[in-house]
Formats: C-alpha cells, structure tokens, sequence
C-alpha cells in the first residue's frame, strides 16, 4: 500500500495543485508515474523544471517566452502599430490559435477587481501606456473577458489610450459559430445586436 | 438534499478549478452563500453570463448544513444592471457597496432588509447620473444601517449629548459635539448631506455639496467592520478620492 506514505503523499498533493486535478485524478496520476518505467518520472521532472527556469515574462509585452523579447515582439513581420491586450498568456495564446492575427499583444496579468483589491497599479497597465506613448502605435484592441471585470478594465482602458490619441476597439461579442439563437443567453444576444455589421 | 430557489446578488466570483467558479451571492434568507458553479466556465454553459459580479439572479441550489459551499443548479438572469457595468466609474464606486454587503452579511443568517437595501441601491445606481460617489456612500450608509451600524447623527457619538449641529465625526461611532475629541472635523455641509442620505430609505436624494462625505464614510465603514476596504483602496488608485 503505496497510502500514506510520505513521498507518495507529497507528490499526490503536488498534483492537485494544478487547475482541473482533484484528488482521484492526482492519486491515478502519482500511481502512474510511480509504476511506469523510472524514465518517465525523469523525463517529466526534468521537462518541468527546464521550461520553468527558461521561461520569463517578456520585457515589452508581458507574454510568458524563453527568448526577451519575445518572439512575438522580435518579429518584424508582424504589425506593431496594433497591440492586442489581454488578461493572461492563454488568451494570446487562443488569438495565435486562430492564425490570423498579425498584430501584437500586451498581457495585462490580471484585471481591475476592486472587491479584490486589484486597481491598475497591480496590473501590467503602465507598461501598456508607455509603449502607446513612445509612439508607432496606431490601434489597441482591448481583448479582455465578458465578464464585469473584464468591462470595467476595458472601460477603463479606453479613458486611458484615448487620452493618448490613439484609437481603442473591443472584440465584438455575439453568438458562437454554430450556435443556435435559441440557446443563446439574453445578455450574449443583447450584446451581439448592438455590435451587428453591415452585410 | 433538498433543493431550494431564491432570487440573490452576485457578490463575488472566484475561479475555483479550469471550468467551475465559486460564486457568492447574497440572498434574503440565506445571508451570504457561496455556491460551486460546476462547469460555469465552459462558454456552452451558458451559466457564466448569469453569474458575473453585480447581477441579481433566480438561482437553484441543493442545500446540505454540514458544508460551507452549496452545490448550485440553475441560474436565471433576473437584471444584469448594465447601467452600472458600462459606465467605468459606477463600476469602480458599485464595488463597495458589494464589498459592504460581503461583510456585513453572515452565512446562513437571513437577513431580508440587507437583501431588500441592497437590490434598491443596485436600481438606483444603475439610473443614477450624478456623481457616483455621492451614490456609493447613500448605499453603503443604508447597508450598514440595515445591519445596524448606522452612525450616530442626533446626538454625540462620544458623550451621548443631544447635539443639533455637530462639529465632528468620530469613525467609531458618528457626530461628536465641540467638546469632545473627533476624528475628522463635520462640516455644516457635510452634515446635512449625512443626514439627507441616511433619511432616505428609497432612493438617493441629488445633493449638490457634499464635502468630503465619501471619504469620512469610508473611515467610519471601515471602523465599524474593522475591515480594510479592498475597494476604497481601488477607487483612491484610480480617482485619487
Ligand atoms: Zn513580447
Ligand atoms: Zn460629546
């Protein structure tokens, strides 16, 4: 019985510190990197402890990369008149996803939450004006979430880059392709008839 | 485990795992609840609409005593106040009032005025266009009235003396008389403008001065929950009040 068992028990908590893993899966996965071959367990510890050592936020845009600036950022082929911002490296990373964007981004770590004390100081929101204000930037689409909090930062945003002359959009919402009217809620529906477009 | 409906407000929403969220409502007769959303984040689900900060929701749980997060079934938009959430400054000031109701009320302590004073602020502000300052403090001095915390405002909060026209405010209790030791100074216009928004249960009286009302309230809110108030903090960042 591999239960209680100390090292066993620190690796199984170790798992359920990740998003998504309760206990089950944390003590399916311990038993299997302890019965597979030791090659294994080698491998993942090693992968794990190499990316998080490499791995940096960039200086200019906040994105998670191993090379400063990123890769993103040293890219000239891109366009970096328009800066993407979002609230975390796995929207960029949704937006590269799609394979159509060709501009850059600004990861903001986070969003305004009063309740919780997050104002703009506790945000990569100053890094994201200075780069306005050095100039070259033509456009910043704030990408942030539907929710409140995503709102108010994208409100907030706005009164700030505007103040710079420089032109502020938000991503549209709307009804998800193939997605059925019916089963959209009134709010997402609400929101997709006031940003419609001309066909 | 029974299932129980009731309408509530969405106070706080944390994410709890890749796809739930542990929301906290305030309802009328479970006082504050927190509730796994199971699922919530997944865009299909169409939950995590209904569920966003300031929302006031028909919601069905399944309540069981022995735990301190109830597992929630459906939830059904009732108002989502965009008069507030797209107006920067209402959802910079509506966050204290949010914050108030987190503190005041206690799990599972029914509480249908805190309910009631919180659902009439969240009217009022999202119609309201005067300053929103003015609106948070009318209803976080309703708030912490309905729990029974309102500041002292005929008499000295120090002595105890019948005072008409008060000359200072204490964070601890409300008004003080010239006599005794104060923690900001009241002025005339400070004070009509806390009396007109304590008087006044149903809506927010348009005041034209008010002094420097917020900020007094703020000392007095935060003393009596002895609470640092996480929004004020946010508001002084953002309109340096
Ligand atoms: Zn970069
Ligand atoms: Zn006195």
């Amino acid at each position: 019985m591999l239960i209680h068992v100390p090292s066993v028990e620190r690796l199984i908590e170790a798992f359920r510190r990740l998003p998504g893993i309760g206990k089950r899966t944390a003590e399916r996965l311990a038993l299997h990197v302890l019965s597979a071959p030791a090659e294994l367990a080698e491998t993942l510890s090693d992968a794990v402890r190499d990316a998080r050592s490499r791995i940096t936020t960039c200086d200019i845009c906040g994105n998670l990369t191993e090379a400063n600036p990123c890769t993103i950022c040293a890219d000239e082929r891109r366009d970096h008149s328009v800066v993407c911002v979002v609230e975390r490296p796995a929207g960029a990373m949704a937006i590269e996803k799609g394979g159509t964007y060709r501009g850059v981004y600004h990861v903001l770590h986070g969003v305004l939450n009063p309740l919780e004390g997050i104002g703009p100081a506790e945000l990569k929101i100053e890094g994201l004006l200075e780069r306005v204000r050095r100039g070259g930037v033509r456009e910043v689409i704030v990408a942030t979430n539907t929710t409140a909090e995503g709102e108010t930062t994208a409100l907030y945003l706005s009164k700030q880059v505007s103040a710079l002359n420089v032109a502020v959009t938000r991503i549209a919402h709307g009804v998800p392709m193939g997605g059925g009217l019916e089963y959209t809620d009134d709010q997402t529906l609400q929101r997709a008839l006031e940003g419609r477009t001309r066909l | 485990m029974p299932q129980e409906r009731t309408e509530a407000i969405v106070l706080r929403g944390v994410d709890f795992s890749e796809t739930s969220r542990v929301v906290t409502f305030l309802s009328p007769h479970r006082g504050r609840m927190a509730c796994l959303a199971a699922g919530a984040k997944r865009a299909k689900a169409g939950m995590a609409a209904s569920l966003d900060t300031f929302n006031r929701v028909e919601l069905v749980y399944y309540w069981k005593d022995s735990r301190t997060m109830q597992k929630l079934g459906e939830v059904a938009l009732i108002d989502g106040y965009p008069g507030i959430k797209n107006d920067l400054a209402k959802a910079v000031y509506g966050a204290l009032p949010l914050e108030l109701a987190y503190k005041i009320a206690h799990e599972n302590e029914p509480s249908p005025p805190l309910y009631a004073t919180m659902v009439t602020g969240l009217e009022s502000f999202a119609k309201w266009s005067a300053g929103p300052d003015v609106h948070a403090t009318w209803q976080g001095l309703q708030l912490l009235s309905a729990a029974g915390f309102a500041p002292a405002l005929d008499h000295c909060a120090r002595c105890g003396r019948k005072v008409d026209t008060p000359t200072g405010f204490a964070f601890d209790g409300g008004a003080t008389c010239s006599n005794c030791p104060t923690d900001r100074r009241l002025t005339p216009t400070g004070f009509a403008a806390l009396l007109a928004l304590s008087g006044s249960r149903e809506f927010c009286p348009p005041l034209e001065q008010t002094g420097d009302i917020f900020e007094l309230f703020c000392g007095f809110a935060a003393r009596q929950l002895d609470s640092d108030l996480r929004s004020v903090r946010v508001i002084r960042q953002i309109y340096g009040q």
